[in-house]
């Protein structure tokens, strides 16, 4: 048996000795257009919402049956990480939302040409940023008791 | 025994109604995602005494409700799909669908119940 070779044998011709031959783009080395960077991510963020979710509905549990461990949560809210988290958690939902209106676009057969795809990538990642900045402006600090425009 | 064809039939209905149900829970929470961030983010600067106020009233708990049980419909949907695509073990995949599902229904249902309990308590 020789040794392994790097290069998969089964790609040369019977009788003609292996050389290095172009593979078909590899996701690790294929530079993906912006289009399925935010394809890949509407399901990333996906899983990580529902992840959320499920710690959210964890949340009207505690205040009616532990109320004594809402000192806790709100201490652990309070610190920076997980504001950093809140953040990103905000900001994945109105990503998600918005490739998800897009997707809708899409489906009426709309902004499937080469030369709306750069420009509506643009407007879904300006639209999420505007949306999170915008939330965090009017609401962040408020309680939900208090005079919040929101 | 059905034949295979009305199998494919029934199975790409089927497809088609989950591709459909997908979209019409999109369209209903887009009003509920804008409303749900700006409760998220004012979580951190309230006290349990607002979120028992602000719970114990049908104005909030249910749009919280609507917006907890349609984007878990819709959690459930994406989460399938995704382990459609990527689990290939049969097995596997039944039993991941199995545990997505389990948790999901569960978080849902103690989170209704938490609701429908603080509202009514005064």
């Amino acid at each position: 048996m020789s040794a392994p070779s790097t290069q998969p044998k089964a790609l040369s011709p019977p009788g003609m000795s292996p050389r290095p031959r172009p593979l078909s783009p590899h996701l690790q080395v294929y530079r993906l257009p912006l289009t399925a960077v935010l394809s890949i991510s509407h399901r990333i963020t996906g899983v990580i919402l529902s992840v959320g979710l499920l710690a959210i509905a964890a949340l009207p549990a505690i205040v009616a049956w532990a109320p004594e461990w809402f000192n806790l949560l709100q201490t652990a809210l309070g610190s920076l990480p997980a504001r950093i988290g809140l953040w990103l958690w905000v900001y994945a939902l109105y990503f998600h939302a918005s490739h998800g209106i897009r997707h809708l676009i899409w489906d009426s057969l709309h902004g499937l040409e080469k030369r709306d795809l750069l420009l509506h990538n643009l407007i879904e990642i300006g639209v999420s940023i505007l949306l999170t900045a915008g939330t965090f402006t009017l609401a962040a600090e408020q309680s939900l008791t208090g005079t919040s425009p929101l | 025994m059905s034949r295979p064809s009305s199998d494919n039939r029934s199975r790409s209905c089927k497809a088609a109604g989950k591709w459909l149900q997908e979209r019409l829970t999109a369209l209903l929470l887009v009003p509920l995602t804008l409303w749900f961030a700006c409760f998220l983010v004012r979580l951190p600067a309230s006290h349990l005494s607002d979120l028992l106020e602000w719970l114990g009233s049908p104005t909030h708990s249910l749009p919280f409700l609507g917006f907890m049980l349609v984007s878990t419909y819709h959690a459930w949907l994406g989460l399938r799909s995704v382990m459609i695509d990527y689990v290939q073990a049969p097995t596997l995949r039944q039993l991941g669908l199995f545990a997505i599902a389990g948790l999901l229904g569960g978080a849902m249902a103690t989170s209704a119940i938490a609701i429908f309990v603080l509202s009514h308590t005064d």
